[in-house]
């Protein structure tokens, strides 16, 4: 079961970043493109979002169900148990989840596809945008973070910037990867639309990043308690190859930024850029299934 | 371009925070939700008890915890876990009738603050003099 649990913690957490890297590709991305390529954009970040927000909905029912699985006294019936797990914090947070989820799937389904549309169509993107944020702070609400005693208002705030910061760069590429395929679709050819919004997508993943490994590296010190506990632990070892896996994420969006993108117009066009970015987008969600295995892991526990 | 000084210091700022966690300069106490003491103790032999208490390393969520009393296959009745008024990481159960001489098993479950949920069981022995 590990692996399917790992799954299902990937599949909620996948689906959070990339509804908030939706968003927020909407709002720090699309206005500055010009022209009518604009309004494909924003249509490909309405499409990002839908994704992103139906899959945290699976995620969330499924978390669901493996928390109760956990949680259930054999001697008691599963409907009882669910009415306790629900009356617990973890599950005042999850019922406040999922009520945020289901309203973020019909404002990103309602919410104007290319930007203009009617005032209750914009505002949808809105309350979309404003939701998938506000539910970033789940993992913070229900993981590691609440249990850091005395330190909690250093761990909450951190783990919340460090998912928002991973939705902002990972949902950001995956809907990068979107826009580019729509306009592939529509004129044949993505280099354009990759040169103007690949600049624009770079500054938000520098910004992304640093926060990243900033939250990432205090919430290191916070749980992991010496250098030894990092090669002696499960949670340790498991963090070490989150760490690899993150560097070899960072280098491969340096190639993209720095060797890829000034080639966009050369032999190949936009090709080697797209399949880099794609190996990048693998390799960052082999990263959130670790950190889907390292949340469920106790960091002291041998 | 200055987003890109401000991400470099950034970086440069969570390097040196990441080697200071690795040599250990920063200290700090990192607490795992568990168990650390019972009333009885286990494998303890013991006067028939009155009620069945935990202690907890940390405080677990409101209503998650629960503390069964077994003799053998058998259920045996106890009121409901309550937390104690004074300590949070306490819990405890009252039992409710006087227990015969015999083997008997506390299992316990409780849901950490983080959301993983700890079960144990703590064997101990009643003596009636």
């Amino acid at each position: 079961m590990p692996i399917a649990d790992a799954l299902v913690g990937w599949l909620f957490f996948a689906g959070l970043i990339t509804a908030w890297g939706a968003a927020s590709s909407r709002w720090l991305i699309a206005p500055r493109v010009l022209g009518r390529r604009r309004h494909s954009v924003i249509a490909a970040a309405r499409s990002v979002g839908l994704i992103g927000s139906t899959a945290l909905l699976a995620g969330v029912g499924l978390l669901f169900w493996r928390q109760l699985r956990d949680f259930r006294d054999p001697l008691v019936p599963w409907g009882e148990e669910a009415s306790v797990l629900l009356a617990t914090d973890w599950g005042l947070s999850w019922r406040l989840i999922t009520v945020g989820a289901v309203v973020t799937v019909a404002a990103f389904a309602f919410a104007a596809a290319d930007g203009r549309g009617s005032e209750l169509q914009r505002a949808a993107w809105i309350v979309a945008s404003v939701l998938a944020g506000a539910m970033c702070a789940f993992p913070a609400f229900t993981g590691h973070a609440v249990a850091t005693e005395g330190l909690r208002w250093l761990s909450i705030p951190a783990d919340f910037l460090h998912v928002l910061a991973a939705g902002s760069w990972i949902g950001g590429l995956f809907f990068v990867l979107i826009a580019e395929l729509r306009e592939r679709r529509r004129s044949g050819r993505g280099n354009a639309l990759l040169a103007e919004v690949l600049p624009l997508f770079s500054q938000v993943a520098l910004v992304a990043g640093a926060l990243l490994v900033g939250t990432g590296a205090l919430a290191s010190w916070l749980h992991v308690a010496s250098l030894d506990a990092l090669f002696s632990t499960r949670y340790g070892r498991i963090l070490l190859t989150k760490i690899g896996l993150v560097l070899v994420v960072l280098i491969l969006g340096a190639v993209n930024w720095r060797v890829l993108t000034p080639r966009l117009w050369g032999v190949g066009g936009a090709r080697p850029l797209r399949r880099n970015a794609i190996r990048e987008l693998t390799v960052a969600h082999l990263v959130i299934l670790v950190a889907a295995l390292l949340v469920r892991t106790p960091p002291l526990e041998g | 371009m200055r987003v890109s000084r401000s991400a470099a210091a950034s970086l440069a700022g969570c390097t040196l925070l990441l080697v200071l966690v690795l040599t250990g300069a920063l200290d700090h106490l990192a607490l795992h939700f568990s168990l650390s003491k019972s009333e009885p103790a286990a494998e303890a032999a013991v006067s028939p008890p009155e009620e069945l208490r935990l202690w907890f390393t940390q405080a677990p969520q409101d209503k998650s915890t629960s503390i069964r009393l077994l003799a053998g296959d058998t259920l045996v009745e106890t009121g409901p876990a309550i937390p104690d008024s004074e300590d949070d990481k306490v819990y405890s159960v009252a039992v409710e009738r006087t227990l015969e001489q015999g083997a008997y098993n506390i299992a316990w479950r409780a849901m950490a603050a983080d959301g993983h949920v700890v079960r144990g069981e703590i064997p101990f022995t009643v003596q009636v003099p």
